[in-house]
């Protein structure tokens, strides 16, 4: 393997940033590099915009009664915090921001499969999230992010724009799915069969399946409410003999799965980073990789568990209960995979490896709390308290954002090129560890002894704890906006990075940091490492990164 | 990253190797069979069986097609009892024969769109000439006759009173068939490539898994949400 | 060890493609994706087809004879033949026929118009007699053309709410060229027998409860798949454009193979939408 191809050849051609420069080879740009950095930039500015609406919520809970803004105004507050950090953030993060940028590359490929049909989801995407941003200008949605009917058909705030903006949302993501499961189909390069693919590619093939297969049911569900509000079609409107409840099914035949849009892709990255830290041979690389299949499939089957009280039949509510048990099944096979490949093995801990670790813990408590309410009795106490909001706050921000700023930490040298600083990156991200939970332990607490969600006031018996989650939640909210000041502060002052500052064995580690307009050389071979072996590695390169021992190389 | 042009490389022995079996297989077969063959229908017969071939680890599929194919067979030897339609045949596989003469010329100089491997290939298993099978005047005559023909039978049998899920189920059964002959044939599924069937059915299963979970759950709330006029807010 | 090659030599293969057989099958690969979510997309309307005619079959029994089979029929004749026409245009290509491949994409684009125009006409009646969707569902006539008086709504409530105070309008009993006739002769006796005769057929009577909901269902649907309708139209006029300028050829014809595939999916759509909206039994 010539590791000296990947070192020298950065000098000869350009990188993707510097081929070309100006407003315009961005804006019309159909490198998939590019598209996924201006997803990054979309994606990041929406996450500080969804997070100072969260911090608006946990200011007014900092004391009982009314302290910053009304009632109403709180229910506009989360619905659009809701909105904004799923549609927005979580769901596009790491497939279409980071997915997009290293997916091709990972395969070696010079793009994704349909380069125009990739930055029009961009701008999908983008459309979408002005829509939803219209809302707010409009006076705001009060529906909570699920749009339940009959109520959203009903209450006189902005629910058009809202709902609008979130179909032209989720159709950028069937195309992103789409692209990139043509992507991996048929750019896979000579040698890589399907089981000697990097495991992120696993990830984001399980994930793009559902993309296509869910995401279209959202569409239409999204269609038939803005129909019933511009022209009231009656689907769902009960006078008329509609139906409400079909309403939910709906809504959660896609928003279950969306569920694994969000966390398939971050036990992708996750996969990729412990073994790369770990300088180990992935334990278990077949099951990990059917484990993402059965996740992606068995997502599909356990939509009921979010209508236990919703009037669904006993019925449902009990298959559904059942088999919501079996998604813990392959999350586990993937959690004790990870578990094994640490075991005596030579843990590095860079940053992106802290975030991996607190991923693994996090999500156990995220994933075990979710036990809790598939089982349909203790559902019925615990639904709708704040026992939910801190599960799935464990799920959705304690694993999948967490995993988004793991993959970001690790692989910002190849998009930009620069190293950030080290040390206060750990720092802040065990400072995250630490204000998270912080911030949602003490929701389980009162969740479970009887404070709803979604309320503006509470009994003061809970104000100790309500204060200790705002008190963590400001604390989480200062030290990402540091850990993401302290990522654009190394483009000015970074190091440059080295092709391989991590001494991963897939394609992206193979190629210069940041890549060539087409990721590799333009003719010349491509070199394909042995997958996950490390033995022959050494941080000896002259860039200061990894790279393989001469003698050692021809091996493989 | 240029496997596929290797692939292409690598397949061009055996590629030459499957036209010449073709041929010599069509000619056979020729001498065994009456005039009045068209030598496109053989060319039919054994992408047929290649595809059924392949299609074969889906059964149901495999009988659905069977059905299709021998209503069309049904309706040319009809055609062919007439000896005009038989003269016409005749002509028509002369043309069809300068055709494919033509675009044997045309395939062989450029490897990449010539007559395509064997299949076993995950990336390229298509089995006509050019980049994809191309459909018979034949088959894609037959289904547009198979499809009116269901057509008017849907709507005879609904003037027919066999109970109502009876009614029900033979319309579906119906359109289900219209449906299989469309993706099929004007589709090209039957000779395409095994994984676009994949996808497809795929998304019907999860249609289907959709459709009976709502089902099984719609029934049992729909005493709940009766709209009572007085006590709505 | 494969190289890295960009392709820069052939005009309609994209530089990331290795030729044009990768970028076929990548494109095909492609739209059956997309296939698969449209069939996901429509999936949702026919889960509230089937729960709403398993739960309401009385409402689907009644409603279903306000469409007229002939035009739902010549609809289907319609767009079985534009699918033959596509399929055909993808042979014509695959062939290099450029003459009838323009002709097969003109006859599918009139098919479609065609398809359109008669759907328009079905649309105008329903809004004219007043089966339409929701609150707005007020019918002026049963499915046998007996006259219902259904009352106005205040501004602002709902129509179709109203159900419980619509009535069956009795007529005097009129000639076969519309002159009311002398009542209590014989022409008039016979008159209202042959309309008492009539009234007891289920057709003759008021609509059941929540009849509204067939015609939800039934513009959602069709609406859904005019609006694909629609889009094929645009694909398939570009095509045209791209044919005439003579671009496709055997060793180019992914778009129109793509195209047809969709068009045939659209097409697969309406032949389940036929039986289930009009041929209800």
């Amino acid at each position: 393997m010539s590791s000296e191809a990947a070192t020298a050849d950065s000098v000869q051609e350009p990188s993707y940033i510097d081929v070309k420069s100006g407003f315009w080879s961005w804006f019309v740009t159909i490198d998939h590099k590019r598209i996924g950095v201006m997803y990054l930039i979309a994606i990041l500015t929406a996450f500080l915009l969804g997070g100072f609406f969260a911090l608006m919520i946990r200011a007014e809970l900092l004391l009982p009664g009314s302290q910053l803004v009304t009632a109403a105004t709180f229910n506009k507050l989360f619905t659009v915090h809701g909105a904004i950090m799923v549609f927005l953030v979580i769901i596009p993060g790491i497939p279409a921001a980071l997915g997009n940028f290293v997916v091709p590359i990972l395969l070696g490929a010079p793009d994704v499969a349909f380069p125009r049909l990739n930055l029009a989801s961009y701008y999908l995407y983008l459309s979408g999230a002005l829509l939803l941003i219209l809302s707010l200008f409009l006076g705001g949605v009060d529906t909570g992010w699920t749009f339940y009917t009959p109520y959203s058909t009903t209450t006189d705030t902005a629910v058009v724009p809202a709902v609008a903006g979130a179909f032209l949302l989720g159709f950028s993501s069937i195309f992103t799915g789409l692209n990139m499961i043509v992507t991996i189909h048929k750019f896979k390069p000579k040698g890589m069969g399907w089981f000697k693919m990097p495991l992120s590619l696993w990830g984001i093939y399980a994930t793009s399946v559902i993309q296509v297969l869910a995401t279209p049911v959202l569409g239409l569900t999204l269609l038939l409410l803005f129909v019933e509000r511009i022209v009231g079609i009656g689907i769902f409107d009960p006078a008329l003999g509609g139906d409400p409840v079909l309403f939910q099914h709906f809504f959660w035949f896609y928003s279950h799965p969306a569920v694994y849009i969000m966390i398939l892709p971050a036990m992708a990255v996750m996969s990729e980073l412990i073994t790369v830290f770990a300088k180990k041979h992935i334990f278990g690389y077949s099951f990990i990789a059917y484990s993402s299949i059965g996740l992606a499939l068995l997502s599909f089957l356990v939509w009921g568990h979010h209508m236990f009280v919703s009037g669904q039949s006993t019925l449902a509510n009990m298959v559904f209960s059942a088999l919501t048990f079996s998604v813990a099944i392959p999350s586990a096979i993937k959690v004790f995979n990870w578990i094994a490949t640490l075991y005596k093995a030579d843990i590095h801990l860079d940053s992106p490896m802290i975030w991996a670790l607190m991923f693994i813990l996090l999500f156990a408590i995220g994933g075990l709390t979710g036990i809790f309410l598939g089982t349909l009795n203790v559902d019925v106490h615990l639904h709708d308290t704040y026992f939910v909001v801190s599960h799935f706050h464990y799920v959705m921000m304690g694993s999948a954002l967490i995993a988004f700023f793991g993959a970001l930490h690790y692989w910002w040298p190849k998009m930009t090129g620069k190293m950030y600083a080290e040390k206060p990156a750990i720092i802040m991200s065990l400072m995250v560890f630490f204000s998270f939970n912080l911030t949602f332990m003490p929701q389980f607490v009162m969740g479970s002894r009887g404070m709803p969600r979604r309320y503006f006031d509470y009994d003061p018996r809970f104000e100790l704890m309500h204060q200790l989650s705002s008190l963590g939640a400001f604390i989480l909210g200062v030290t990402l906006f540091c850990i993401i000041l302290n990522l654009l502060i190394s483009l000015k002052t970074g190091k440059k990075a080295p092709a391989n500052p991590w001494g991963g064995t897939t394609l992206e580690w193979q190629t210069s940091s940041p890549p060539p307009l087409y990721n590799f050389p333009v003719g010349q071979p491509i070199p394909l490492p042995e997958l996950y072996e490390y033995d022959g590695l050494s941080k000896d390169a002259e860039d200061g990164g990894w790279q393989y021992k001469k003698d050692a190389g021809n091996e493989a | 990253m240029s496997d596929h042009n290797d692939k292409d490389e690598k397949h061009d022995e055996p590629e030459t190797d499957a036209i010449e079996q073709e041929e010599t297989e069509s000619e056979e077969s020729s001498e065994e069979s009456e005039a009045s063959d068209t030598e496109e229908s053989e060319d039919e017969q054994s992408s047929e069986d290649a595809a059924s071939s392949e299609d074969a680890a889906s059964s149901e599929d495999a009988a659905s097609s069977e059905d299709a194919a021998s209503s069309e067979d049904a309706a040319y030897s009809e055609d062919a009892a007439s000896s005009e339609d038989a003269a016409s045949d005749e002509e028509l596989a002369a043309s069809t024969k300068e055709e494919r003469a033509k675009e044997a010329k045309a395939s062989e100089p450029e490897p990449t769109s010539a007559h395509n491997n064997s299949g076993d290939d995950d990336h390229h298993d298509d089995h006509g000439h050019g980049l994809s099978h191309i459909a018979s005047r034949k088959v894609l005559l037959g289904t547009f006759g198979a499809l009116m023909v269901l057509t008017v039978l849907t709507v005879t049998a609904t003037s027919v009173d066999l109970g109502s899920s009876m009614n029900l189920l033979v319309a579906m059964i119906v359109a289900t068939l219209k449906a299989g002959l469309v993706c099929l044939f004007f589709m090209h599924l039957r000779y395409d490539k095994v994984m676009h069937t994949v996808v497809f059915l795929t998304a019907l299963l999860f249609a289907l898994l959709f459709v009976s979970f709502s089902l099984m759950d719609s029934s049992g709330y729909q005493q709940d949400i009766v709209w009572v006029e007085e006590a709505a807010p | 060890m494969s190289h890295h090659t960009i392709n820069g030599h052939d005009a309609h293969v994209a530089h990331h493609f290795d030729g044009p057989q990768h970028q076929f099958d990548s494109g095909k690969l492609g739209m059956w994706t997309f296939l698969a979510q449209e069939i996901l997309f429509f999936s949702a309307l026919f889960v509230a087809y089937i729960v709403f005619r398993y739960n309401h079959p009385e409402v689907f029994a009644y409603a279903h004879k306000y469409l007229d089979v002939k035009y739902g029929a010549i609809n289907t004749a319609v767009l079985i033949f534009s699918s033959l026409s596509a399929a055909w245009a993808v042979r014509a290509a695959q062939k290099n026929q450029q003459k009838l491949l323009i002709a097969c994409l003109l006859t599918t684009i009139l098919c479609a118009f065609a398809f359109l125009g008669i759907k328009y006409v079905e649309y105008k009646h329903k809004f004219h007699i007043g089966t339409v969707y929701g609150c707005n569902f007020a019918p002026s006539e049963t499915p046998n053309g007996t006259k219902i008086d259904w009352p106005e709504a205040p501004k602002g409530q709902c129509r179709a709410l109203k159900a419980s105070e619509a009535k069956i309008v009795v007529e005097p009993p009129k000639a076969a060229d519309g002159t009311p006739l002398e009542p209590g002769s014989p022409e008039a006796l016979k008159a209202i027998a042959e309309a008492d005769k009539n009234s007891t057929s289920r057709y003759s009577q008021l609509p059941p409860p929540n009849t509204s909901m067939f015609f939800s269902i039934y513009f959602a649907m069709t609406g859904l798949h005019g609006i694909h309708v629609l889009a094929g139209i645009a694909v398939f006029i570009w095509l045209l454009v791209r044919a005439i300028k003579g671009h496709f050829s055997e060793a180019y014809f992914g778009p129109i193979d793509f195209a047809a595939l969709y068009w045939h999916i659209v097409d697969l759509i309406w032949i389940y939408l036929f039986p289930l909206l009009y041929l209800i039994h």
